[in-house]
């Protein structure tokens, strides 16, 4: 066990002012994820689900509390450098898929491969080679109003490992997904991740994915 | 990044076709004045331009081409006897009232200069033949004058101050846009026109060093060839008292100056400039800012992924630039359309050279590069959590 962890989130405290007082969402939350574990966090709605994985993300700060991402801490980090470290080390996978609309999805992809700097040619082969392994090789031209929500998902899979990051963060993969869609991107996701040693958090509370994950943790009460 | 400010950029036409509208009108106004400024400012000095004197000399208090005192007739020959002088001729400028055969006053300027010499030059291509002025009572004016001087042509007769006067020729590009009508004639007519009054001369009856004999305004000094011009000008101002000795150039400046601040023409052309250009970027910001807010979600979702805000911000500078470039080209001809059709059918002179058009340009970029600040600031506050929401 030298190297350190993919992920760890260690007594993460957040609390959301509102107008009946503050919101305590979490309240020393654990967690962590080794290199390409599966970890599903479960949890009700309204369970903090989406704060955690954003913490985990650097996009939030916690009010205490400490995320590493491979050793590095990311929440003492200045903005601009934590975003450095989404782009190169993190993937992100949404509920509503969030792809450009105006981007074919090959250019979707290729986003932030291009800002990472990586060579054009080089760029090509790696976005072929994903769109080949998710099964969308004939549709990568097309913008994401032209492709089905199960295919916008892979394309949203794509482009978060085409960078190759240490970690994905999932936010309800599934949710805008029918029973069969959100299967086959699950299958999809977790096999791609394993193969490249990546960790997936997936942050959900469709029962149907427990089976995909190595480990189950349940936010409750703002701990896990 | 420029791949998604480019599609950003075309994918609503209509809307980039009305920020185009408003690039195209701020530019088109701004080619406008700036056309109509040059062009005033340039022709308030045609007749120095046109000059082949190296020295224009005059009384030290003089102000402009326009506004000087007399100088002695003796400064000629003073001048001629400065070494590596090569030739030397006087110019006479005074005001005068010239009525047309029906009886319509025209308020001049009657340009006296010897026609037989080579320092005043007009035209190369006069209508009518320019040396007949040496004639008496002969003028020639600029061919764009004829409505303001009520005559119909060459061999048009009018009176100044009871003496007969008649034109004989016509000349192209010499008339300054607001001056009185300039009247071109030999130093002889001019004289006979305009001659001197005698409280214009003794401001100071104890000290002027003027008299009745001065009939001159400027004095026009064409040096040898390899003649060192600095050393030049001192011996002049050395050799005509009291005297104020100008290269070219610096009498060009000097009349040029004096109408910009007495008209106040730049600040007045410059203001509707800058309502124009205001105008502009109100609209390009308009539009700038309604196109980031179309596209928050992708916005945040870009700063989510963690690519650099300052990517994000470059997308939407580039729209601006290439907004401003492509808005100027329409602008610039549409300004053209306008200036052609203000000097041909109002005989305004608009002055649109290359570097105003370079300088144009330049300013159409700026504008929608300064509007785009505020859609900058937009995207700025954008919260990545939005990427989270379903
Ligand atoms: N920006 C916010 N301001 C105030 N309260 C918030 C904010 N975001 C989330 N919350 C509240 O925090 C709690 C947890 O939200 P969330 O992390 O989205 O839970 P989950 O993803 O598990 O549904 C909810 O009660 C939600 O209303
Ligand atoms: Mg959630």
């Amino acid at each position: 066990m030298n190297e350190p962890r993919a992920v760890i989130g260690d007594s993460i405290v957040m609390t959301y002012p509102s107008a009946a007082g503050p919101v305590h969402v979490l309240r020393g939350a654990n967690i962590h994820a080794d290199r390409g574990e599966i970890v599903l966090v479960d949890g009700p709605s309204g369970s903090g689900k989406t704060t955690l994985l954003s913490i985990l993300g650097g996009i939030l700060t916690p009010a205490s509390g400490r995320v590493t991402i491979e050793g590095t801490d990311v929440t003492r980090m200045p903005r601009r450098e934590r975003a450095c470290l989404r782009l190169a080390r993190l993937g992100f996978v949404f509920q509503g898929f969030n792809l450009l609309r105006a981007l074919t999805a090959r250019e979707n992809i290729e986003l932030p491969l291009q800002a990472l700097g990586i060579r054009r040619a080089e760029r090509l082969k790696m976005i072929d080679a994903l769109l080949e392994r998710l099964g969308l090789a004939d549709k990568g031209a097309r913008r994401p109003a032209q492709l089905s929500g199960g295919e916008q998902q892979r394309v949203a899979i794509a482009r978060a490992l085409a960078g190759g990051p240490v970690v994905v963060l999932a936010d309800e993969p599934t949710a805008s997904l029918d029973r069969e869609n959100g299967a086959e991107v699950m299958k999809l996701l977790c096999e791609l991740a394993r193969e490249r040693e990546t960790s997936v958090l997936i942050a959900s509370h469709d029962q149907r994915i427990a089976p995909f994950a190595d480990r189950i943790v349940s936010l409750v009460d703002g701990r896990c | 990044m420029i791949r998604l400010g480019r599609k950003h950029l075309f994918e609503d036409l209509p809307r980039f076709f009305a920020s185009l509208g408003g690039i195209v009108f701020a530019v088109q106004l701004v080619v406008v004045q700036l056309g109509i400024f040059f062009g005033f400012v340039h022709s308030s000095s045609l007749l120095i331009q046109e000059s082949r004197a190296d020295f224009w000399a005059a009384a030290k208090e003089m102000q402009y081409l326009e506004i000087t005192l007399p100088v002695p007739y003796s400064w000629i020959a003073k001048a001629r006897a400065v070494t590596g002088v090569a030739e030397v001729q006087p110019i006479i400028i005074r005001s005068i009232v010239f009525e047309n055969s029906n009886g319509a006053l025209d308020y001049g300027r009657v340009v006296g200069f010897d026609p037989a010499g080579s320092l005043v030059h007009l035209d190369d291509h006069p209508v009518g033949d320019l040396r007949e002025i040496a004639k008496p009572g002969a003028f020639a004016a600029d061919a764009g004058q004829l409505s303001s001087l009520g005559v119909s042509g060459i061999g048009a007769e009018g009176t100044i101050r009871t003496k007969k006067a008649h034109l004989v020729a016509l000349v192209h590009d010499t008339q300054p846009i607001i001056s009185p009508t300039f009247l071109y004639t030999s130093l002889r007519n001019a004289v006979l026109w305009s001659p001197a009054m005698i409280d214009e001369f003794v401001r100071d009856p104890f000290t002027s060093s003027f008299d009745i004999n001065s009939p001159l305004n400027f004095v026009l000094v064409k040096a040898k060839p390899g003649v060192d011009l600095v050393a030049l000008r001192g011996a002049l101002e050395r050799a005509l008292p009291n005297s104020r000795v100008l290269t070219k150039a610096e009498m060009i400046d000097v009349t040029q100056r004096f109408w910009v601040k007495r008209t106040n023409v730049g600040f007045i052309l410059g203001l509707c400039a800058a309502l124009g250009i205001l105008v502009g970027m109100v609209v390009v910001a308009q539009i700038l800012y309604t196109s980031v807010n179309e596209h928050i979600r992708e916005y945040g979702t870009l700063k989510a992924l963690g690519i650099p805000d300052r990517l994000l911000y470059a997308s939407i500078i580039w729209q601006a630039v290439v907004m401003g470039l492509i808005g100027f080209i329409p602008g610039l001809l549409l300004g053209l359309a306008v200036a052609g059709y203000a000097q041909n059918a109002r005989g305004i002179a608009i002055e649109i050279t290359l570097p105003i058009t370079l300088e144009v340009l330049g300013l159409s970029i700026a504008m929608c590069v300064v509007a785009a600040v505020f859609a900058v600031r937009r995207a700025m506050t954008i919260d990545p959590m939005i990427v989270f929401k379903a």
